[in-house]
């Protein structure tokens, strides 16, 4: 069985359809490519499995549970963790502070401990974890900045930092390159990549950028106009005609 | 009885509608929540209160002299504070508005004294009955303003460079911005008239509550619920919002004795209880938002 | 060890501060404390959690009475009474919760300035347990045996009131809770997709906010001695809501600043009839034109490491003591 699998899924804005019947799956521990032209429906997936939108119709289940059962805030609690196109960090707070946020479910140290200043321990231990994750993406010295300050480019990363503070079994990364340079997006390309080898996680992306996509997914589910027209390695996908049909008129860079 | 009732509530309900429009207004451009109008209200209608009692001139002086104080106030109060404090969050403006209020308030008190005046009505005479119902003079004076006003807007935004500037501007600043619209010009603009409105009501306001250094924060309360019941970001809603408010207030009398004093916090419920199911107010716009 | 012996000094200063003031001053600082603890509530709900709300004066209200009536006529002993007033208020927090959950920005304003509008025309009516319009008399606080009946008694009772509720704030706004709190301030969305439920949320920033507010009632009640509706209006949820901007929001340094200064600033101010309302504003204006994140954002941007070079040493260590 699939980790995630999405059935039928179907989705409306008024009387506009997003999402029309769209099925896929995500095999554990792969790095699967969600594209398709400008308002195909990528990221109302994404918002679907968040749990921000209620679908019209259709299911989607992660490793057998039924997701569409849970809230916004379950969602982490079953392994799902996601960026957010145009970043969904806290901007006010440091670039440690947000990592913590997301260990936010794993504190066990109850609200009114907190309060009475107890739990030390804990925040002190995840606190040294968030500073080794810094230190080895080479972020450490950035620690105590205020995140909304940073460039562009590192707060992406820093998102993604934060999400694998989540310690999540599914990312979803929506546009992990966007607005990124040439060899910004292959650093997170490779990073990418890297972390799911070492943290055995299974990554689910909507991007843009056909380097990306083409570099480093082992599959890849074409959307356009909120239904799948094709599906396989990104080799194939490339040659498939309905594919070519549905970037007509927009460029495909191919790397 | 009820008829009575609702006619005399459309009236008050006319004078928040008038007041509601000069918040929603400033709101719309700025998103400053004007929490000065009360002060500014109550210092533009002394203005009119002096040229009539001290200088004895005509009413329709009076009038002007009034609405041009709080155009004038408008301006200073944007181009002389709060332009200055440019980096400022939009919470520190709202209390810059208040502190403005204060200023006006101790300068009103300076010059007009400390009691409660009275305020002449524009026109005297019998009330007029039409059917069973008995409607003051005055307040067909107000419908009449209520409904010239309503219509000035609605050409002003719909005719006028300014108007459509000031649309735009609500809706998107930068796109605002970006097709050579002075943004900074209509925030000015939209302070003016917006003043300028509420010195119109309040001169018409004065009349029915008298007139004294804080009676109009009171009914700025009220405009501000009902521009909150019609959204906040509705000009038409303000308009429902306030003669619904005024409807609503009168209605309070049909209920049990004993909990007749509780009038006002009714209301608030009632206004909660709204929100609660169209959170966007009455005709404001979805604040459903995408990621 | 040297933020340890300038916060003893600190502390050793405030306990000693009785011996060198005026009965009088020290009355108004008693009322800067109750200011301090209830714009803390506030800046936790509105400068962190970024719930707007004009209406606190109600939740000052409900723990002024509760300090009062507890003792009055449950015979509740008086250390009890404070943080049981606390509590009756961070319930009544939960009644604006639930437009909380629907609402956004204004109009949420709109619905706390009901919930004081309520309040204030429930108090004057509720004659039976409240007196009524003319207010009551506040039963002086008593402990173990010694009652607090001077301006220097109730000031100890207001320095460690102070002191325990700026510690719980800075526990909260350090630990996952503070952070819960700017998250959904920041990014809802983004907060809820790490697993921070609004509601569990925006409930405890409510019952906390409410929480803090009921016990500096309680604490004013005892302060003054005497209560009556008419105090908690409009104005004194603004005068709240000016401590916690003017200070700074999203800080306690903030909240303390500005409670004090806007506590004092009236009674600097005497004078002919307006003068102080005029300075009054005229202070909040000028105080928004060049400091617009508040007085703590204003002292924090002078104090930055680089500008603090040619300070003397150990003054350079007390401003950054002070700044934190």
């Amino acid at each position: 069985m699939a980790m995630l699998e999405v059935e039928e899924l179907t989705m409306r804005f008024g009387g506009l359809k997003a999402l029309d019947g769209l099925s896929f799956a995500v095999e554990e521990g792969r790095i699967v490519g969600l594209i398709g032209p400008n308002g195909a429906g990528k990221t109302t997936v994404f918002n679907l499995i968040s749990r921000f939108y209620q679908p019209v119709g259709g299911r989607i289940s992660f490793q057998g549970k039924d997701l569409l059962r849970l809230k916004p805030h379950q969602v982490l609690q079953l392994g799902i963790a996601r960026t957010f196109q145009n970043l969904g960090l806290f901007p006010y707070m440091t670039v440690l502070d947000n990592l913590l946020v997301g260990r936010h479910i794993h504190f066990r140290t109850s609200s009114w401990a907190l309060a009475l200043g107890l739990g030390q321990r804990e925040e002190r231990a995840f606190r040294a974890e968030a500073e080794q994750l810094l230190e080895r993406l080479g972020l450490a010295p950035l620690k105590g900045a205020v995140v909304g300050f940073l460039p562009y480019g590192t707060q992406k990363f820093i998102e993604l930092a934060r999400a694998l503070m989540a310690r999540a079994k599914l990312l979803l990364l929506d546009e992990p390159v966007a607005g990124m340079n040439a060899a910004e997006t292959q650093m997170m390309g490779q990073f990418i990549k890297r972390v799911r080898d070492e943290y055995g996680l299974t990554v689910l992306l909507v991007e843009h950028d056909m380097s990306l996509v083409m570099g480093i997914c082992e599959r890849v589910v074409v959307l356009d106009f909120g239904r799948k027209i094709a599906e396989g390695t990104p080799e194939e996908v490339q040659h498939n005609p309905a594919v070519i049909e549905a970037y007509l008129g927009e460029e495909v860079e191919v790397a | 009885m009820l008829a009575q009732l609702i006619v005399s509530g459309l009236a008050s309900g006319s004078l928040y509608a008038m007041m509601a429009i000069g918040l929603i207004l400033v709101y719309k451009t700025t998103h400053i929540l004007n929490f000065g109008y009360g002060d500014m209200t109550m210092f533009s209608t002394f203005i009119a209160y002096m040229l009539l009692t001290w200088y004895k001139l005509p009413f329709a002086v009076a009038f002007l002299g009034a609405i041009a104080c709080g155009f004038l106030l408008g301006i200073i109060v944007d181009r002389g504070f709060l332009k200055m404090a440019k980096n400022a969050p939009i919470t520190s403006l709202f209390i810059a508005t208040l502190g403005i209020g204060m200023i006006l308030e101790a300068v009103a008190g300076w010059v007009w004294g400390y009691d409660t005046k009275p305020f002449p009505y524009i026109i005297k005479g019998p009330p007029v009955l039409l059917g069973s119902v008995v409607i003051r003079r005055h307040d067909l004076l107000v419908f009449a303003i209520a409904a010239a006003i309503a219509l000035l807007l609605f050409a002003m935004f719909k005719f006028t460079d300014i108007g459509i500037a000031m649309r735009a501007t609500a809706q998107n600043k930068r796109a605002a911005r970006l097709m050579g619209i002075n943004v900074g010009q209509i925030a000015t603009w939209s302070w003016a008239i917006g003043v300028g409105l509420g010195a119109l009501a309040g001169v018409l306001i004065a009349p029915i509550v008298f007139l004294d250094l804080t009676r109009m924060i009171l009914v700025m309360i009220k405009a501000v619920a009902a521009a909150v019941l019609g959204g906040f970001t509705s000009l038409p809603g303000a308009i429902v919002g306030g003669l619904l408010l005024g409807v609503m207030e009168n209605l309070t009398i049909y209920m049990p004795a004993a909990l007749a004093p509780l009038k006002t916090t009714f209301v608030f419920l009632l206004i909660i209880i709204v929100l609660a199911i169209r959170p966007q107010g009455l005709l404001g716009e979805s604040v459903g938002r995408r990621v | 060890m040297r933020r340890f012996i300038l916060w003893s000094g600190a502390l050793c200063l405030l306990a000693l501060a009785p011996l060198f003031l005026r009965s009088y001053t020290l009355y108004i600082l008693n009322m800067a404390g109750v200011y301090l603890v209830a714009t803390l509530g506030l800046n936790l709900l509105t400068g962190y959690t970024g719930q707007l709300s004009i209406g606190h004066a109600g939740f000052l209200a409900i723990g002024a009475y509760a300090g009062a009536l507890l003792p009055a006529k449950l015979a509740v002993p008086f250390w009890l009474s404070i943080p049981l007033a606390g509590i009756i208020s961070g319930l009544a927090g939960f009644i604006l919760l639930i437009p909380a959950l629907r609402l956004t920005a204004i109009y949420l304003a709109i619905a706390t300035l009901g919930f004081g509008a309520a309040v204030a025309e429930i108090l004057p009516r509720w004659t039976a347990v409240t007196g009524g319009y003319q207010g009551m008399k506040v039963p002086k606080a008593a402990f173990l045996g010694l009652t607090l009946d001077s301006d220097v008694k109730l000031y100890y009772l207001a320095l460690i009131i102070v002191i325990l509720m700026i510690l719980l704030a800075r526990n909260i706004v350090g630990s996952k809770l503070g952070r819960a709190f700017v998250a959904i301030r920041d990014q809802e969305r983004a907060a809820q997709a790490l697993g921070i439920s609004l509601t569990k949320y925006k409930a405890s920033a409510f019952f906390i906010s409410a929480f803090y507010t009921g016990i500096a009632g309680a604490l004013y009640s005892f302060v003054v001695g005497y209560i009556s509706p008419g105090e908690f209006d409009l104005a004194k949820s603004l005068l709240i809501f000016m401590m916690m901007a003017l200070g700074g929001m999203g800080s306690i340094p903030g909240s303390v600043v500005g409670a004090v200064f806007l506590t004092f600033l009236p009674h600097w101010l005497s004078g002919f009839r307006g003068l102080q309302q005029f300075i009054y504003g005229a202070a909040l204006v000028l105080v928004v034109i060049f400091a617009p994140y508040g007085i703590w954002g204003f002292v924090r941007r002078w104090t930055m490491p680089d500008k603090l070079q040619r300070l003397p040493r150990p003054l350079r260590a007390v401003v950054e003591f002070v700044r934190g």
